[in-house]
């Protein structure tokens, strides 16, 4: 490496925010953090395969851009020169949107950017590439059959998770401060447990979801993942703003975090997600809430009503609604699907329309009791997985004494949170020398800063961390 | 209210007959093997309609939830 790289080399793996005030008080160039960034993804990503394209070019282009800004003397947004990468799902003009799919990549390159991927270059973020996912998300495993699997930075014969697989491993090798994911049904919550790092999935409807390829409309939402909760905030702040593009997206105003985040937890009334949340799971589960229970000086336990139905009625609608969308290609190109993918796909178009009606209506039903759950609470904890990272190419465990599926029963916390849109702040827990745990804070709708805030107080306290893994 | 009866579990020959069903309205060329497990995918489906089925909402339920902005 030349000497600019050398001293932008210390930025590498460092936070988002420390990255973005030094690229603006001068002290390194964003020039040189994208080259220390590209290093590290040439030099790891053959280990985690975290990345299926680099966009080094583009990359470039735009990190000369905020050095001739900075020169000029213009102010430069929060997010300056901080290298990140999406989930290649998210739209980047000139590539294909493949969606972790071989059948996509006969797409004509995307016309424009996603989004999110504009509204965090609008803050001086660099985008330097598309992330490993499993085939069109339907997926809590992080393994893809047309580029192999993204690998658990801390255990590299292990899980990333799913789908968002190559998101989480990217955070967690430390080859960018930020990555974007999607959650339909765990897909950022799972390999933040996985990965041992922080992830947001915001309300339904908070973030816009436009140029983005989708699996289940009524489910899907997208979010950051990060190594520091203010990198989450800072990230989830930008991304903010009504967007009449995403039919579904609630034009709220902007409700910035990221000045709330110090504000502590001292008012906020905190409960562990009992019953449901307490069965299916590894002891590990169970230990990683109480560890951040115990540093919350929480002692609280509620009921989440018919969290079991809520997770049934999420599996139908995924299954029915991706099946839909997925119906032309799996009639033109069945070889050309995972198998795995396919044959769920194809058991979801025989489901009848009564099964599916009947879901969205329990969901309202449970919406409702949810919401009467939070005027008694304001955060509900509880296991982001039943275990930990699997072994790659494990299909099966044992949960309670039963044997079990891992690829569908992975996301069994999950589901019946994302089911009703809650926004959660996925936090790592570390609770031996193992691999890491994640434990969702659920907070009521529209409440991020509830969430965020409890995360930060859990790191500031040292109970969750995101260390790099040691590759 | 009072007269709701929960659905029965769904045999596994109306499981069957129902995966054929739907791959015949959607033309998919499936092969024998996709199609055996496609069946075990629907089986667990349909248990976990009968699960949902199974609550009584009433007539007033409204479908999806949305949240008021």
């Amino acid at each position: 490496m030349n000497a600019q790289s050398d001293m932008a080399t210390p930025f590498a793996t460092a936070p988002a925010a420390e990255i973005a005030a030094a690229v603006r008080d001068g002290r390194v160039s964003a020039r040189a953090v994208v080259d220390a960034t590209l290093a590290r993804i040439a030099a790891l990503n053959p280990q985690v395969n975290a990345f299926t394209d680099v966009t080094a070019e583009r990359a470039h282009a735009a990190a000369d851009r905020i050095d001739a800004r900075r020169a000029a003397g213009e102010t430069l947004g929060p997010l300056a020169g901080v290298p990140f990468a999406v989930k290649n799902l998210f739209d980047i003009a000139g590539l294909p949107t493949r969606a972790g799919s071989k059948i996509n990549r006969d797409l004509a390159p995307a016309a424009h950017d996603a989004a999110l991927v504009t509204k965090l270059e609008g803050e001086g973020a660099i985008l330097v590439g598309g992330l490993n996912m499993g085939e069109y998300a339907y997926d809590f495993t992080g393994e893809n059959v047309h580029d192999g699997p993204s690998r658990n930075p801390h255990d590299l014969g292990h899980m990333s998770g799913g789908s968002s697989g190559g998101s989480g491993a990217a955070i967690a090798a430390g080859l960018v401060p930020l990555a974007l994911g999607s959650d339909t049904n765990g897909s950022i919550r799972v390999p933040s447990a996985f990965c041992g790092i922080f992830g947001l999935k915001p309300t339904y409807g908070r973030l816009s979801r436009a140029r983005s390829f989708p699996f289940v409309s009524a489910l899907d939402h997208l979010g950051p993942f990060a190594r520091t909760v203010s990198d989450l905030a800072l990230a989830y702040d930008a991304m903010q703003g009504a967007d009449p593009a995403d039919p579904v997206q609630v034009p709220r105003p902007l409700e910035p975090v990221s000045p709330v985040l110090e504000s502590g937890v001292s008012d906020l009334r905190i409960a562990v997600a009992g019953g449901y949340f307490r069965a299916k799971g590894m002891p590990e589960a169970y230990a990683a809430v109480d560890h951040v229970a115990a540093a919350l000086g929480v002692t609280r336990t509620v009921e989440l009503p018919d969290a079991a139905r809520a997770r049934a009625s999420a599996y139908i609608i995924t299954a029915a609604e991706g099946a839909s969308l997925h119906a032309n290609r799996l009639r033109a190109r069945p070889q050309d699907f995972d198998p795995a993918v396919r044959d769920r796909l194809i058991a979801g178009l025989a489901i009848p329309a009564a099964w599916v009606a009947g879901a969205q209506r329990f969901r309202r039903h449970y919406q409702t009791q949810m919401a009467k759950l939070f005027e008694e609470v304001d955060v509900i904890l509880a296991p982001s997985t039943p275990c930990r990272a699997p072994l790659l190419g494990q299909t099966h465990f044992e949960l309670d004494g039963e044997r079990m599926l891992v690829r569908p029963n992975i996301g069994i916390y999950t589901q019946p949170i994302s089911f009703i849109g809650l926004p959660v702040a996925a936090v790592p827990v570390w609770i031996d020398d193992g691999l890491p745990m994640g434990v969702q804070v659920i907070a009521p709708p529209w409440r991020e800063d509830i969430a965020l805030r409890v995360a930060r107080h859990l790191e500031a306290s040292g109970a969750v961390k995101a260390p790099v893994a040691a590759l | 209210m009072s007269d709701f009866t929960p659905p029965p579990r769904l045999a596994d020959e109306a499981v069957s007959d129902l995966l054929d069903a739907g791959i015949v309205a959607f033309s998919i060329p499936a092969e024998e093997a996709w199609r055996k497990e496609a069946f075990s995918y629907l089986r667990t489906i349909a248990d976990a309609a009968q699960f949902v089925l199974s609550a009584d909402l009433g007539d007033e339920a409204e479908p999806a939830a949305v949240f008021r902005p």
